[in-house]
């Protein structure tokens, strides 16, 4: 097991910028954003709510109209602010992708390119261990910690919302709170992490066997080898399944219409995980998967050299 | 003494080029292991093989394990440098320390750190902040901070200066070698490493031509100094060698008895350097034969 930590420390060494300091830094730049736009918003609904408070020395009537009228103001200032989270876990969630790919495609030959492999080679670790430390941290690990950060953005801006609402909109903070949803979505998110990692074991397998094989520009041999495939497939078959196989596999990737929590409805939360694991395409992806992971180490053994 | 390693029968090819050619080695316990041989001749082959790093045909036993099947357990009793360099260049020194702390069970970091004293090098450096001299005095002293049975270096000193060089090998002999350890070196530099070994195994084309303890090299082989006058009876005794000299001709002899020589000029030890020329460029020495022969 101290192996297993020592290899994680090491990745998280070796790739500081995609594990801690890009979700940090994109944590910060939305944190400013959201004050900029919440101070926005403010300024945007000062004039409305002014305008609201002056007419409470009016007769009940216009009173009565003006409530609803700032109640509508208040609706659609509170339905920006609850939206704001869900841009934010797309935020994290589209750079958590690219940031994955970027990982997978340069975790086994960057030690190959500075010959490092022979000094990790020459401690008590296998290529086994090595490179299921590597999947299960692309599959696992880095989406958690984006799910962290973004959890923990969502968490300070809603704090920040929820200062606004009421200050400004005077609106009710703990209503406010409750529409956000905020813990909710984030447990949601926080399950559906784990599913769309296992879904995405093949295709993270793959990225890692194609970084095992290269001896350079592994993304240029990612793109040659689909594009090489898929005009076979055209040219000389007339099919296209490798187009629709990975469209099939990569719409499997969104895993939100299988699994609900955001209702916080727990029956329909087992259903939904059960659906997914009664998915064929699991097992199918989970198979090849363990072929990928062999190929990327024996070729670790075997061919390791530049 | 056991046997640290054992190989019988290591053959390998790189297409039809054979690299390794029916390889028999057995090394023992306490001994420090020069394997010399010319650019290409199969050494890093051999210690890759050796060390489960390459495939090869045979049977391989290394402290009691075959390194194809266990090579992670075999490597909790054996420590590898290869080359100079081989440190991951985005890695701190303290990192170094802590990732092999972590993975090897039988490293002492306590001693790591004591033996980086001794140096200029910094914890907080990074690695490709460090010279080439720094990096393998680095790896040197992580190596040594093992407490391993056997140290395997390839060519540990390429490219460094005289001063590195000197230093490392000094370190390795009077901080790490305790007599039980065992110790495997490739080197280009044999002059170098001649003082430290107790045994020298030659390699060329992937065979091995010489396989002698130091201690029967120096009865085996002897130089004989002459002047002109006694050529013609030093060549009928078929030297491995011959070169001319400021002086007059130098001739290596295997196996031929000192009383036999001594009458023909003065005799000296050969020295690794000299042998491995005689042995291993055999055209060499038979060109240079011929050509003074004509003369």
């Amino acid at each position: 097991m101290n192996k297993i930590i020592t290899q994680v420390k090491r990745e998280v060494w070796e790739s500081s910028g995609i594990f801690y300091k890009a979700p940090l830094l994109l944590f910060a730049i939305i944190l400013v954003f959201s004050a900029i736009s919440l101070y926005s918003l403010h300024a945007e609904h000062l004039g409305d709510v002014n305008f609201h408070w002056s007419n409470k020395w009016h007769s009940e009537g216009e009173q009565a109209n003006a409530t609803e009228g700032h109640q509508s103001v208040q609706e659609m200032a509170a339905d920006k602010l609850i939206g704001v989270q869900y841009i934010i876990y797309f935020i994290f969630g589209v750079i958590c992708l690219f940031n994955t790919i970027i990982y997978s495609l340069g975790a086994l030959i960057g030690d190959r390119r500075d010959r490092s492999i022979l000094f990790f080679k020459s401690l008590p670790l296998s290529e086994w261990q090595v490179v299921i430390t590597k999947l299960l941290l692309c599959a696992f690990t880095l989406p958690l910690i984006y799910w962290l950060c973004a959890f923990l953005t969502v968490l300070a801006y809603s704090g920040g919302a929820v200062a606004f609402g009421t200050s400004t909109l005077d609106l009710s903070g703990s209503e406010l709170w409750q529409q956000m949803r905020v813990l909710p979505s984030a447990a949601a998110g926080f399950v559906k992490l784990w599913f769309t990692g296992l879904w995405a074991l093949p295709l993270i397998s793959a990225l890692l066997l194609v970084s095992a094989w290269a001896k350079r520009s592994p993304f240029g041999i990612l793109v040659a080898v689909f594009v090489g495939i898929w005009l076979f497939e055209k040219w000389f078959l007339g099919t296209g399944y490798l187009v629709e196989t990975l469209a099939a596999y990569l719409s499997g990737l969104y895993v939100g219409d299988h699994i609900s929590f955001v209702a916080g409805d727990g029956q329909a939360g087992l259903r939904g995980i059960g659906a997914f694991v009664v998915r064929p395409g699991l097992y199918l992806g989970l198979a090849v998967s363990c072929v990928f992971v062999y190929g990327a180490v024996w070729l670790r053994d075997r061919r390791f050299e530049i | 003494m056991s046997a640290v390693i054992q190989a019988a029968n290591i053959n390998k090819r790189y297409g039809r080029h054979k690299v390794l050619d029916n390889i028999n080695l057995e090394i023992n316990s306490g001994k420090i292991v020069g394997l010399i041989g010319p650019n290409g001749a199969g050494k890093t082959t051999l210690l890759q093989s050796l060390l489960g790093l390459g495939v090869a045909s045979g049977d391989i036993n290394v402290l009691g394990e075959d390194p194809r099947r266990a090579r992670s357990k075999m490597l909790e009793q054996v420590c590898f440098i290869a080359d100079t360099a081989t440190l991951p260049r985005w890695m701190k020194v303290s990192q170094a320390i802590e990732y092999v702390a972590g993975i090897h069970p039988r490293f002492d970091q306590a001693l790591a750190e004591r033996l980086l004293t001794k140096t200029q090098i910094k914890r907080t450096s990074k690695i490709r902040e460090l010279s080439k001299g720094m990096v393998t005095q680095l790896h040197l002293a992580l190596v040594m901070a093992v407490d391993a049975k056997l140290l395997v270096l390839d060519e540990p000193t390429l490219g460094l200066d005289i001063i590195y060089r000197r230093t490392f090998y000094d370190a390795l002999l009077n901080d790490y070698y305790d007599g039980d350890r065992t110790i495997l070196i490739t080197t280009h530099q044999v002059e170098e490493i001649e003082h430290l070994l107790t045994d020298v195994v030659f390699i060329n084309d992937g065979k091995i031509v010489l396989n002698e303890s130091i201690e029967s090299f120096e009865n085996q082989f002897v130089k004989l100094k002459t002047g002109p006058e006694s050529v013609a009876q030093a060549r009928a005794l078929k030297p491995v060698s011959e070169s001319r000299t400021l002086s007059g001709h130098e001739f290596i002899f295997e196996n031929v008895p000192r009383e036999r020589l001594a009458s023909l000029g003065e005799l000296a030890l050969a020295s690794l350097a000299e042998v491995f020329v005689a042995k291993v460029a055999p055209t060499v020495s038979a060109g240079a034969h011929e050509e003074s022969g004509h003369e």
